[in-house]
């Protein structure tokens, strides 16, 4: 009896030990999707009820909005919960997800990916935005809804990531061993190519049925926790996708107007100041200097319009201020580099 | 399902945890049931092809023992003869339809075609049935032992029905005797640690072998042989000897799996391979390579044919005739039979030149019992061997062609990273290959010096124990070829 019961004890303790080898491991091979700043799964590491503003959407969110500035000079705790082309249908659940842990003022919402007709546009963007959504009701909602023909067979690798990146093994890279939650989703970029302004389109396009669909959806779900939500478009230089996603802002600025619901559609209104020379790092996206100047804008009229206070001084937030410090020397380390370059 | 499945991964465990916690009068039910659900997670109807060849076996074994009874010997002789007959026709007569008929016809057609006759002969879109040329040979071989009076007749329909479909060996064997199995279904088995611990170890090793030796080696051989013809001889060549590997550790796997889910459950299986590389000459080779199959073969085809008590000739023919039915099994294609061919023809001209071998060994003071002496026989047979594995893995033309290839080898010495790369292989893979191969070669050192390398790691401490089953475990999930967007490659053997 007493070797049966140390057996049982010995397996058990070895079932332990391979499940938090399993998790270590689990943690290092996952992709991380961008790379050090693993947006959504760094989401998790932070403390409950501590956001005033959330940040969702594709990169043209992590590129115009800055966490570490918005806590650095406005003193609002921020995070930016995006992901490579995510869907607006990805965005609602990262948003029903993140309710669960946080209870934020304010969603701000990039409208880029509302021009994809379908609920996600490849396997990679899709895994990209919810591989990092902890296995719960959110996340069986989500594949139920996206996948209703799917075996639970089908669905295993969505629950357990690993099942796709264990090959992972051969491309490791620093970044797989040290990720950052104090970027807060955010990320700095410093590059500078000089882009064209497009030309403005007349003619709006129709929201798509499904962006239709799930925008609703994310404006219910705001309405229902008291959060305001703000919808903005990050300018955009001149490339293959801009006139359709200005024909699609078009669009969204009247069904904005419709619902009472701030959108900023800064290419129409030009009043971030953008210049072409400066402020981008390719022909889509802004780089940090072109952020800096977004995410002022933005702070500036949610401190004013939507009642954000300054959480510098206090004692909840005192670790806020650490990964500030980090983050301004990161900043600072980037913009002495490029100085000498 | 496949043993590298997840639904294995979850049915295995299941049905271990349920066999040892229900009452011993019902566990033969309850594996039978577990094995009929294993196979008919392949294809549902093909289980009634299972269930006939089943009863038809049953059903002729009782009647053997039977004519066994009867009193006068040649009519006893004669029903005997009549039954063994009657079930050799039928069983055989399934498996010709369901695996040979598309060939058989197509060769027919062809012939025909050779002296100008047009003929349409009728065509049948059938799945193979998956293990179908296993269970096959095992009713057969249970048929001829009842026949010998080898073993008595099983009278319990249900035994003798999980015999025929006991999950473990289902798909791809060993070919159990029934001698050694049927005996075993009566046996109380209690759940003992240490068995249990021997037999998921032997599993694990298994997985090791098919996820990742046998799925990194068939990158490598499948981006070469699928295109063949832009591929240089030097490329060819190394894909060659890695095929060797891949066909090894794919069946080695597949028979570890199968006789460590077995332990796990208290029952001892036959073993299927042993060290098969390093065997000293084909012969050798044969009997240490898919040992139950080889045995079946000298059992009731060889052994009756005559063996080799009937003159040097009869048994150079009688080898002839097995490699050609075993290359015959192995898949309903003449590259199939060319395979098997060559492993025969090699043994007959190992026989002639074996007095000149003799002669030579004799003029040069050669001590066959030095390291240097064995290692060249081991070199020399596994080249043969190798040799013969062309015509296994490519069709004949193929094979012809990438023989020439490999004969003309120059040109093909590009670097090294170069080849590698164009065989769909990275720096990456190819250290872990090396390291996977290095693990291959010791485990199969130490079964050849007889060491039991599972007992070894039992005996340990249990930090040591405990760093190897991690290893392993963690081994197979990162270096593993498995998950979406891969599709588990099935078991080469599966096809047979």
């Amino acid at each position: 009896m007493r070797k049966t019961i140390q057996r049982v004890g010995g397996i058990l303790v070895l079932c332990i030990l391979a499940f938090v080898v399993f998790a270590v491991v689990n943690d290092i091979l996952r992709l991380k999707v961008g790379q050090e700043t693993d947006m959504v799964h760094s989401f998790y590491d932070i403390e409950e009820n501590t956001l005033d503003v959330l940040g969702i959407g594709s990169s043209h969110s992590y590129h115009s909005i800055q966490p570490g500035s918005l806590w650095g000079e406005y003193g609002i705790p921020s995070y930016v919960m995006s992901s490579p082309s995510q869907p607006v249908a990805c965005s609602y659940y990262l948003l029903k997800e993140m309710l669960r842990y946080q209870n934020p003022k304010v969603v701000l919402l990039e409208t880029f990916s509302f021009r994809e007709e379908t609920q996600y546009n490849t396997e990679g963007y899709l895994r990209s935005a919810i591989d990092g959504i902890h296995i719960g009701k959110v996340k069986t909602e989500l594949l139920e809804d996206f996948f209703p023909d799917y075996s639970w067979k089908q669905k295993l690798s969505y629950y357990i990531p690993f099942l796709v990146y264990h090959n992972r093994w051969s491309e490791l890279k620093n970044y797989d061993f040290n990720r950052v939650a104090w970027m807060k989703g955010g990320v700095l970029d410093f590059r500078v190519v000089p882009q064209t302004e497009p030309e403005f389109p007349e003619k709006p396009l129709k929201l798509p049925k499904n962006t239709r669909k799930y925008l609703k959806k994310i404006i219910d779900l705001c309405e229902e926790n008291g959060i305001q939500l703000i919808l903005y478009a990050a300018p955009m230089a001149n490339n293959w996708s801009v006139k359709k996603a200005l024909r699609i802002n078009l669009s969204v600025e009247k069904y904005a107007a419709k619902r009472g619901i701030p959108f900023f559609f800064y290419q129409k209104t030009k009043e971030l100041g953008i210049d072409y020379e400066t402020d981008f790092y390719d022909d889509q996206h802004l780089n940090t200097y072109g952020t800096d100047k977004l995410t002022k804008h933005i702070a500036e009229w949610m401190v004013q319009n939507c009642g954000l206070t300054d959480h510098r001084q206090e004692e909840k937030y005192k670790s806020w201020d650490e990964d500030y410090e980090r983050f301004n020397a990161r900043r600072e380390k980037m913009l002495e580099a490029r100085k000498e370059n | 399902m496949l043993f590298n499945s997840i639904e294995f991964l979850i049915f295995f465990p299941t049905a271990c945890l349920l066999y040892y916690l229900i009452p011993h009068r019902f566990r033969c039910a309850f594996l039978l049931v577990c094995s009929y659900f294993f196979y008919m997670c392949w294809n549902p109807g093909y289980a009634l092809l299972l269930l006939t060849s089943t009863v038809i076996t049953y059903a002729s074994g009782l009647l053997i023992a039977s004519a066994d009874r009867m009193e006068d010997e040649a009519e006893r002789t004669r029903r005997k003869k009549l039954y063994v007959a009657l079930s050799f026709v039928s069983n055989l007569a399934i498996l010709f339809f369901f695996k040979y008929y598309a060939f058989a016809a197509d060769t027919i057609v062809r012939l025909l075609q050779t002296v100008g006759i047009r003929a349409r002969i009728p065509a049948f879109d059938l799945v193979l049935p998956v293990g179908i040329s296993f269970y096959t040979f095992k009713v057969l071989s249970y048929i001829m032992d009842v026949y010998r009076k080898d073993i008595c007749a099983e009278r319990n329909f249900l035994k003798y029905a999980l015999y025929v479909s006991f999950f473990p060996q289902i798909a791809a064997g060993p070919i159990e005797r029934s001698k050694n199995l049927l005996t075993q279904l009566d046996e109380k088995h209690k759940f003992e640690f240490e068995r249990v611990r021997s037999g998921l170890l032997l599993m694990l090793y298994g997985y090791f072998q098919k996820v990742v030796l046998s799925e990194y080696l068939a990158i490598a051989v499948n981006s070469v042989y699928d295109s063949y013809k832009e591929r240089t001889g030097y490329q060819l060549l190394v894909a060659t000897v890695l095929f060797a590997f891949q066909i090894y550790c794919d069946f080695d796997s597949y028979s570890n799996i199968a006789i460590g889910a077995a332990r796990v459950m208290g029952f001892r299986t036959m073993e299927n391979f042993n060290t098969p590389y390093f065997a000293e000459s084909v012969a050798d080779f044969w009997r240490r390579w898919h040992i139950s199959l080889s045995g079946w073969f000298r059992d009731y085809l060889y052994i009756p044919l005559g063996g080799n008590r009937k003159g040097e000739f009869r048994r150079q023919l009688n080898l002839m005739i097995v490699f050609f039915v075993s290359g015959l099994w192995h898949g309903a294609s003449w590259h199939f039979v060319v395979w098997g061919c060559i492993n025969g023809a090699w043994q007959v001209i190992g026989r002639w030149l074996k007095p000149t071998r003799k002669k030579i060994q004799e003029l040069f003071h050669v001590d066959e019992t030095v390291f240097s002496h064995k290692l060249l026989r081991m070199l020399i047979t596994f080249g043969l061997i190798d040799f013969s594995w062309i015509f296994f893995r490519a069709d004949f033309r193929q094979s012809l062609s990438v023989i020439k290839k490999i004969v003309r080898i120059g040109g093909g010495w590009i670097t090294w990273g170069g080849n590698m790369k164009a065989m769909g292989l990275t720096y990456q893979t190819v250290i872990l290959l090396c390291v996977s191969l290095l693990i291959l070669f010791l485990s199969d050192l130490c079964r050849y010096r007889k060491i039991d390398l599972i007992d070894v790691i039992c005996r340990q401490g249990l930090w040591l124990r405990w760093l190897v089953y991690l290893f392993g475990i963690f081994g197979i999930l990162i270096f593993g070829v498995y998950g979406p967007g891969y599709d588990a490659q099935a078991f080469i053997y599966f096809q047979f």
